[in-house]
């Protein structure tokens, strides 16, 4: 077993755990930790098939940006959900219109009706989510196609081939200054997954795409801003936009 | 020994995670969960995809054929972050509105 | 720059273009514009237009020799084996008939500034006029029978515009669809016509290799006419002309034409556009020709036409009506003279006849519009002839310019219409078979009708005794310069136009209208038999000039002795009594007088609208209440549309449920899709 082996199996059991908390875990900023961990056993996952570059660039969007990014707005948000309402009565609000003041004070009180606190144990299954048949048997069904086709991939598939030592770009470096005149330029080489070769992978293979990555996400920041912006259209200064202010923040734009 | 890196492997680690993925996208009712579940299964693409820019560049491709899996891996990060950021600012704009991020609050588009 | 100095025959785009540039401008601009400017632009447009087909004719037609002139600006379409170019084809005929359409209709254009100056719809009315002559100049200059078609299609359309000018009154839109409708009926012969020509020749433009003209010779070499296919196209094409040119059965449209104004009349339904159905006759006369048949059919139409409308004229009140009947009388004799095969006097009377009663509409137009300033617009006292009289002092240029214009359409010698009407007599006496017998005598009664008519109108209208409203005849007053200057011209043009085709018997054996157009007919005429009655006489023996003198001697006997007669009846006033009592039956003290037969006949256009209206317009309405109630009211609306609304609505109303509005639903049936499909093909590429 290789030294990348261990690095394979190693980081693929990182993400499967990952994977398992942010499944199960009903605390959002444990299931968030659970993401994490499962994209940086991924990036693992991409040293070990040689691919340093993306390797780090995972690190650095998902686990880095990303992640920020998801906590940010979990702090922002309630995060309690329908799901949590089990057992409690409906009349907590329909499920347009929640109100988590009226949630916690009738959680409480069903708590006060059991009687006592819960025990540790009691406590730990409440923390997770229970799962769910029907979204398991679609899941299943997925990894079951899957499972299938990759069983019927062909022999080439077995193994990964050896990986050439580098590759001709086409391009050339200038020659040395001391260089006596007529030296032959020496053609620039990459190697497999390097920055460099990526780069060029990039900028002579498909330049067109990357731009239009480009202004893809220009697009989506200026759409973010644009959807998360408060309202700044100034209130009308009726009175009784007050006495209405139970409706919540959302009205302010009208 | 057997060799636990080979293609197949790493593709059926990329088809567990994306199942699993596509498990939390359909059972949480939290939209940033279904959200980073939706992360989750581009990010079992994402493996799949190096496997396979490591499996061509194995089978001997010029250096464009060995890397445009890459390459492609690096797109879908960026569609990804994109996708965060809008789907994020959506997520804002409902809890604003109904203030929960239930999915089952942003519910007007029916019969 | 050179170049279009070596290609200045592409002068020949400016004269249909100028007009459309008119069009466009006071269409687009012409609200925004005084009354005086738009008036001007459109005039200008016209007149631009007259001096590019003068230019052209002196410098082309004349001094080059009258060689045929085509250009073609591009292809029009172009399918499977059918292709048109739209382009212009200049020849002597077109440039003959380019010039009366100019002319003609600059001077119109200048009287409607002085006629419509107290009009809102000004603009309106010169874009339509002036779109009227483009289409006008398209249909006589276009290089084949589709582009003829479009400019067909054109005038009828602006035809339609300007009879229901005022459209606030719905007499007057009604005239225009009555228009519109009876147009169509020959439109459809027409298209059918131009089907069939297609058919046997494969081409519908005039010149060229293809051309109808060149396959007409080389199937006349090979000698394989379709004689009766031809006959059936050229009757097909002939019932176009009849709803185009207002001859039995489709005339009735023209006379309620007149609802338009007045130098619209003039233009449109007397000078130009009701004679594009000899325009098209001319143009396919080496088609014509074959068809003998339809050729009889057009003579005997066109006679029954000219006496038909000649009798309903005499009896007309209205000094626009009587103008309209006499047009269609006058249509008659040209198509008469079609028939015959004498094209050239078909199309001579249409050059006299442009003149004459262009200055009898507008001769008319100036007593109405005078009369209108007192009287209100539209009031139809203003043309009521029995309500006028005396004129002649109130209006002296009026009176004696309308008079010449009478004069030359009676047939008085000296005056054009007598040359181009005698000429037309003559063919029919010369040919000396029962069709020409029946025709003179056709021919002859009509011209009885119309020596009495054009005097009759004169006499009420400008001499005897005012009988209408005094304070109208008090405040009547010569018309505006603009539009007496456009008379004077042409009552020149009225007496001098019938020079260019003196008789034979006058000494003239070639003469110069004839001579000019010869190179027209020249293809048809070769095709024909030796001795064929539709030869275009050439050579006239002595016998041939004796029996023209009798011919003259009758006609001029008639024409001013008629003349004479009917203008002393009427010019009297006393004896306007004596015409009372051949009209009305003697009636008892207190009782109202009954018309008789013949009056009441003739006063009622011998009931033909109303015989329209009974086998076809009543049966269509009642055709049409029927299928509404079952194509529409229950096909169409309870089990078309309602019931696939119904449908829709019942399978929408399982369908909605499936909307949930949760996202998580729609999820889920994305997701079990996917694998459904993605299962389905790995079963299937797995075989």
């Amino acid at each position: 077993m290789e030294l990348q082996d261990i690095l394979f199996i190693f980081c693929a059991l990182v993400s499967l755990a990952g994977t398992v908390i942010l499944l199960s875990q009903r605390n959002a900023v444990y299931a968030l930790l659970g993401l994490l961990l499962a994209f940086l056993g991924s990036a693992g996952i991409f040293q070990a098939l040689d691919a340093p570059f993306v390797a780090v660039s995972q690190v650095l969007i998902y686990a880095g940006a990303l992640a920020v990014l998801f906590l940010f707005v979990l702090m922002f948000t309630d995060t309690r959900t329908s799901e949590d309402r089990k057992g409690l009565p409906r009349a907590v609000g329909s499920r347009a219109n929640f109100d988590p003041a009226e949630f916690d004070a009738q959680t409480k009180k069903k708590r006060r009706k059991e009687g006592e606190l819960p025990s540790a144990l009691q406590a730990a299954l409440d923390s997770i989510v229970l799962p769910k048949p029907l979204a398991l048997v679609v899941a299943l069904g997925f990894l079951l196609c899957f499972s299938f086709a990759i069983f019927k991939l062909p022999a080439q598939y077995d193994e990964f081939g050896p990986l050439p030592e580098n590759y001709a770009t086409g391009l050339y470096l200038p020659a040395d200054e001391g260089a006596a005149p007529g030296t032959p330029a020496t053609e620039r080489v990459v190697e497999y997954g390097t920055t460099e070769a990526v780069s060029f992978t990039i900028f002579e293979g498909f330049p067109l795409a990357f731009e239009f990555v480009s202004l893809l996400i220009f697009a989506a920041v200026l759409g973010a801003v644009l959807l998360a912006r408060r309202h700044l259209a100034p209130t009308p200064k009726a009175p009784e936009a007050g006495a209405s202010a139970g409706h919540g923040a959302g009205h302010a734009g009208h | 020994m057997l060799a636990m890196l080979d293609p197949k492997t790493v593709l059926f680690l990329a088809a567990v995670l994306f199942s699993a993925g596509l498990y939390g996208v359909l059972s949480r009712s939290n939209l940033i969960m279904v959200l980073m579940s939706l992360e989750l299964m581009l990010n079992a693409v994402n493996i799949a995809l190096v496997a396979f820019s490591r499996h061509w560049a194995g089978q001997g491709n010029s250096v464009l054929g060995a890397h445009s899996g890459q390459f492609f891996t690096l797109m879908v990060m960026a569609v990804a972050a994109a996708e965060v950021g809008i789907g994020l600012a959506i997520i804002v704009a409902v809890y604003r509105r109904r203030n929960t991020a239930d999915s089952e609050a942003a519910s007007e588009l029916r019969h | 720059m050179e170049k279009v100095f070596q290609n200045w025959q592409l002068l020949l785009w400016v004269v249909p273009l100028a007009p459309l540039l008119g069009f466009v401008l006071n269409g687009l601009f012409g609200k925004r514009m005084s009354a005086p400017s738009s008036g001007g632009i459109a005039s200008a447009a016209v007149v631009i237009s007259f001096i590019s087909a003068l230019t052209l004719f002196i410098y082309h037609m004349v001094n080059n020799g009258g060689d045929v002139y085509a250009h073609s600006a591009f292809t029009w379409m172009d399918v499977g084996g059918f292709k048109i170019n739209f382009g212009l084809y200049l020849d002597r005929l077109s440039a003959l008939y380019m010039l009366i359409i100019t002319g003609v209709g600059s001077l119109i254009h200048i009287y409607s500034i002085g006629y419509m100056s107290h009009d809102e719809g000004y603009a309106r009315y010169f874009a339509y006029l002036n779109l009227f002559v483009f289409s006008m100049l398209m249909l006589v200059l276009g290089d084949s029978l589709v582009t003829l078609f479009l400019g067909w299609e054109g005038v009828g359309l602006c035809s339609y515009l300007l009879i229901g000018f005022w459209y606030k009154h719905l007499n007057n839109t009604s005239a225009g669809m009555k228009a519109f409708i009876a147009n169509r009926v020959g439109d459809f012969g027409f298209m059918v016509g131009m089907f069939l020509i297609f058919y046997h020749f494969g081409s519908l433009s005039y010149a060229g290799d293809a051309g109808l003209i060149s396959s007409m010779k080389q199937t006349v070499a090979a000698g394989q006419v379709d004689t009766s296919l031809l006959n059936w196209a050229c009757i097909c094409l002939f019932i176009g002309a009849t709803g185009k040119s207002a001859q039995i059965p489709l005339f009735v449209w023209l006379p309620d034409a007149m609802a338009g104004p007045t130098p619209v009349s003039a233009l449109i339904h007397a000078a130009t556009m009701v004679t594009a159905g000899i325009y098209m006759m001319a143009r396919m006369n080496f088609v014509f020709v074959h068809a003998e048949l339809a050729m009889t059919i057009v003579a005997v139409i066109g006679g029954a036409t000219a006496l038909f409308a000649g009798l309903i004229a005499l009896v007309q009140r209205d000094i626009k009506k009587v103008l309209a009947y006499s047009t269609v009388s006058q249509l008659g004799f040209m198509f008469m003279a079609a028939g015959l095969g004498q094209f050239h006097l078909a199309v001579f009377h249409v050059f006299t006849h442009a003149f004459f009663k262009a200055l009898l509409f507008l001769g008319s137009g100036s007593v109405i519009h005078s009369l209108e300033h007192t009287l209100g617009h539209g009031n139809a006292d203003s043309q009521d002839m029995w309500k006028m009289g005396g004129l002649k002092k109130k209006m002296p240029i009026t009176c004696y310019t309308m008079f010449i214009g009478a004069l030359a359409l009676a047939g008085v010698p000296g005056l054009a219409g007598f040359f181009s009407k005698d000429a037309i007599l003559y063919a029919a006496f010369h040919r000396g078979d029962g069709l020409g017998w029946v025709i003179y005598a056709l021919g002859v009664a009509a011209a009885i009708c119309t020596a009495f008519y054009s005097a009759r109108l004169i006499g009420l209208t400008f001499f005897g005794k005012w009988r209408g409203d005094e304070h109208a005849y008090a405040h009547a007053d010569e018309s505006p310069r603009s539009m007496a200057m456009p008379l004077m011209i042409l009552a020149l043009a009225a007496i001098g136009a019938g020079y260019l085709l003196l008789p034979p018997a006058f000494g003239v054996h070639h003469p110069p209208f004839q001579t000019w157009l010869a190179p027209i007919w020249a293809d048809g005429q070769a095709a024909l038999a030796e001795g064929s009655k539709l030869r275009i006489p050439v050579e006239h023996t002595a016998a041939d000039i004796m029996a023209e003198w009798v011919n003259i001697a009758i006609s001029v006997s008639i024409a001013v002795g008629m003349f004479v007669f009917a203008f002393f009846i009427y010019s009297r006033p006393g004896n306007l009594d004596k015409v009372g009592k051949l009209a009305f039956k003697p009636a008892a003290e207190g009782e109202k007088p009954r018309m008789t037969f013949a009056y009441r006949l003739l006063l009622n256009k011998f009931y033909v609208d109303e015989l329209y209206d009974m086998l076809i317009v009543k049966p269509t309405r009642i055709a049409s209440d029927v299928l509404f109630v079952i194509v529409d009211v229950i096909v169409i609306d309870l089990v078309l549309v309602n019931g696939s609304a119904m449908i829709v609505k019942l399978s929408s109303d399982v369908g909605r449920k499936m909307q949930t509005g949760v996202v998580r639903h729609y999820l889920y049936a994305f997701a079990v899709g996917a694998l459904v499909l993605s299962a389905l093909f790995l079963l299937i590429s797995n075989k």
